[in-house]
């Protein structure tokens, strides 16, 4: 598939890619190697992976890695009450050990978990590896072994060999440093924040019902908030999230009193939302006037304890 | 084709000779799969493509565009052309930077961004010193120091499991295993438990002008905690931070022998929260809850304290804790009252002298 092909089947499926991240995903596909995707939380890289299964038409196969994480929940577990209930059924029926053993230990007593899973697959799927910087070292040098080979060994039953190759996506928000021979088994895309004409691009495509100019507006507010400190960056799926509150409060406009009312879909740290109120004035030619609001600001004047108090 | 193989080749040297790429042959394979199954008639993709198969990290993404754009013309349509044919390259084991080909030399200017660095660069009060050396008088007493450290820093316990004789967890794997032997019997529980977390270690130390006469004990433990564990990294910042891990692995303690290359890391203005800053943005990846950072500095910060309170907050909330080792702490009466140390003291673990850092 070509990347023009692949660019325009993501976009029937809401996804707008560049022409940079519809390239490699061809390389991906072309060469049969992992692509290891970089870049913060909530600009799309786990949406890559499912909208890329749902262009191929092919299944979604997902790890979750979390720290703790180990080789028999990624790969394969035995069914131990299955097991236990076989032994104590078997236990008269004059079986030997060895016999008992080997029924136990094979595949209808099999959990296949994801790795063994899309490698036991038909047809092949897109295996996504999903934040591996949250397992630790160890889970990540086990991996090698798969991705190297694409064939898992099971002790008691024997080798499983990849009929098809898997497309492989492995995510990372960089949480942590992966290892160096990791990196050089991958392609390697980074994604960035969408530019302004990118971000107003996806919002349509997601959001069909949105007004042009609150989109606008939003992409607009995004990018300023992106170049602040705050320890979340917003990414994507904050201004889809914002996007959507919007349109559902049937609002058409960006304004102060919006903006306070739906922080938190952008905004998820106090810290970072008590910054954004220390530059109103930075931000304020952002928005909308609210049409609702005062036409000159009140401030009351201090009475300094005479009793009248007067306002302008 | 063939030239443009040619050039491709040399390119892959150039940028894993000049520029430290983990170019091997297995990714000089795939670019040529690359073209060859994908054509190479648009440039932009093609620098797509090859993008994605040399770079293995985002900082390497502007070097290899910018290497790419003096190697390959610029025509957007068409097949791209090598600028050059390959042809025998300067020997870069014995290159002076003289007779380098200037085109390669790249990233060396980034590093001097900012109005600061080139005021610090310029200026007779803020310049760069001589590179540091790491003293071997005491070096013992430092080494002593690191190892008690590590063996008395506990971190929790991770989250893995693994097999343990008074483990809390059951182990039905290893507990069915061995019921086999007893005819299916479960006569003895296997059981499992999480281990101690192995720490990491980030020592930042402070080199500028009003650290200088204290960074001997700092490289010395810098120095001991490198060659003592590989989960150990190295910084200093002055007017600018850079990780000095590999020098410092490298360095055979020997008299006389010094960091070189260190540049304005070391000896030039104090900008602690920008440098923290800049540590807590680029290398994010360096922290985890295991990790437990040491900040070697006076707090003398000439710089917003805003950034220096920011930017500790942050470094705090992604690792294990912050011990903060101020030399002046050893002196009585110490007080922190500078006001980066203030802006920081929330944030710490501790606030220690060096010999207060085993107790942290």
């Amino acid at each position: 598939m070509t990347a023009d092909e692949l660019r325009e089947r993501f976009a029937q499926h809401g996804y707008i890619a560049d022409d940079d991240v519809a390239t490699t995903f061809e390389l991906m596909l072309a060469l049969e190697k992992p692509l290891l995707l970089e870049g913060p939380a909530g600009i799309g890289k786990t949406a890559s992976a499912s909208v890329l299964a749902a262009a191929l038409d092919t299944r979604l196969i997902r790890l979750q890695c979390y720290e703790g994480l180990d080789a028999s929940s990624a790969l394969y577990e035995w069914n131990y009450p299955k097991q236990l209930l076989h032994l104590r059924l078997t236990e008269s029926d004059g079986s030997s050990a060895s016999q008992r053993e080997a029924q136990i230990f094979s595949e209808p007593y099999l959990l296949r978990r994801p790795l063994l899973e899309a490698i036991s697959q038909e047809r092949a799927p897109v295996l996504l590896i999903d934040e591996i910087d949250r397992a630790d070292e160890a889970f990540e040098a086990f991996l090698l072994e798969v991705l190297g080979e694409f064939q898992i060994t099971i002790p008691e039953i024997g080798t499983f060999r990849a009929k098809q190759r898997p497309a492989v996506i492995v995510t990372s928000n960089r949480t942590r440093d992966l290892s160096d021979a990791l990196r050089r088994r991958c392609l390697y895309l980074n994604l960035t924040y969408p530019s302004y004409e990118r971000e107003v691009e996806i919002l349509r495509a997601r959001l069909p019902d949105i007004d042009e100019r609150l989109a606008r507006q939003i992409a607009r507010f995004m990018e300023f908030l992106r170049a602040q400190p705050f320890e979340k960056v917003p990414g994507t799926a904050e201004s889809l999230d914002w996007a959507l509150a919007l349109v559902r409060l049937h609002r058409d406009a960006l304004t102060e009193a919006t903006l306070e009312a739906t922080r938190g879909c952008v905004l998820k740290v106090q810290e970072d939302w008590e910054l954004l109120r220390s530059m109103r004035a930075r931000y304020a030619p952002l928005l909308d006037r609210d049409p609702n609001a005062p036409a000159e600001r009140v401030i009351p004047e201090p009475d300094y304890g005479l009793g009248t108090v007067t306002t302008h | 084709m063939a030239d443009l193989t040619s050039a491709l080749v040399d390119f892959c040297m150039v940028l894993r000779e000049d520029h430290g790429f983990a170019v091997g042959r297995d990714t000089a394979y795939d670019a040529l799969a690359a073209l060859e199954r994908l054509g190479t008639d648009n440039r932009a993709r093609m620098r797509a493509r090859l993008r994605a198969i040399y770079c293995t990290r985002p900082e390497q993404i502007e070097i290899f565009d910018r290497l790419f754009d003096a190697y390959f013309d610029s025509g957007s349509v068409g097949a791209p052309q090598p600028k050059r044919a390959r042809q025998k390259r300067p020997d870069d084991r014995g290159a002076t930077p003289e007779n380098r080909d200037s085109r390669f030399q790249l990233g060396e200017e980034s590093a001097a961004d900012s109005w600061m660095a080139l005021r610090a660069r310029y200026s007779p009060v803020e310049g760069a010193s001589a590179p540091p050396a790491v003293p071997v008088e005491g070096y013992a007493d430092a080494d002593a120091l690191v190892r008690r450290m590590i063996e008395r820093l506990r971190l929790g316990r991770a989250r893995r499991l693994r097999a343990a004789a008074r483990g809390a967890r059951l182990d039905l794997r290893r507990t069915v295993r061995a019921s086999l032997q007893t005819g299916g019997e479960i006569l003895a529980l296997k059981r499992r438990e999480p281990p101690l977390r192995n720490p990491r270690f980030v020592i930042l130390i402070d080199a500028s002008r009003s650290m200088i006469e204290h960074a001997g004990p700092a490289l010395q433990i810098a120095h001991a905690l490198c060659r003592r564990t590989r989960r150990a990294s190295a910084f200093a910042f002055s007017t600018s931070l850079r990780e000095i891990t590999h020098e410092l692995r490298a360095l055979r303690l020997q008299e006389g022998r010094s960091l070189d290359g260190i540049g304005e890391a070391w000896g030039g203005g104090t900008r602690i929260g920008a440098n923290l800053k800049a540590f807590a943005r680029n290398f994010r990846s360096k922290l985890d809850d295991h990790t437990y950072v040491i900040v070697v500095s006076d707090g003398l910060d000439v710089g917003d304290l805003s950034d220096l309170q920011r930017a500790t907050r942050e470094i705090a909330r992604r690792s294990a804790g912050i011990a903060w080792v101020n030399p002046h702490a050893a002196e009585p009466g110490f007080t922190p009252t500078a006001g980066g140390m203030l802006a920081v003291l929330p944030y710490l673990t501790s606030l220690t002298a060096w010999s207060g850092l085993t107790d942290a």
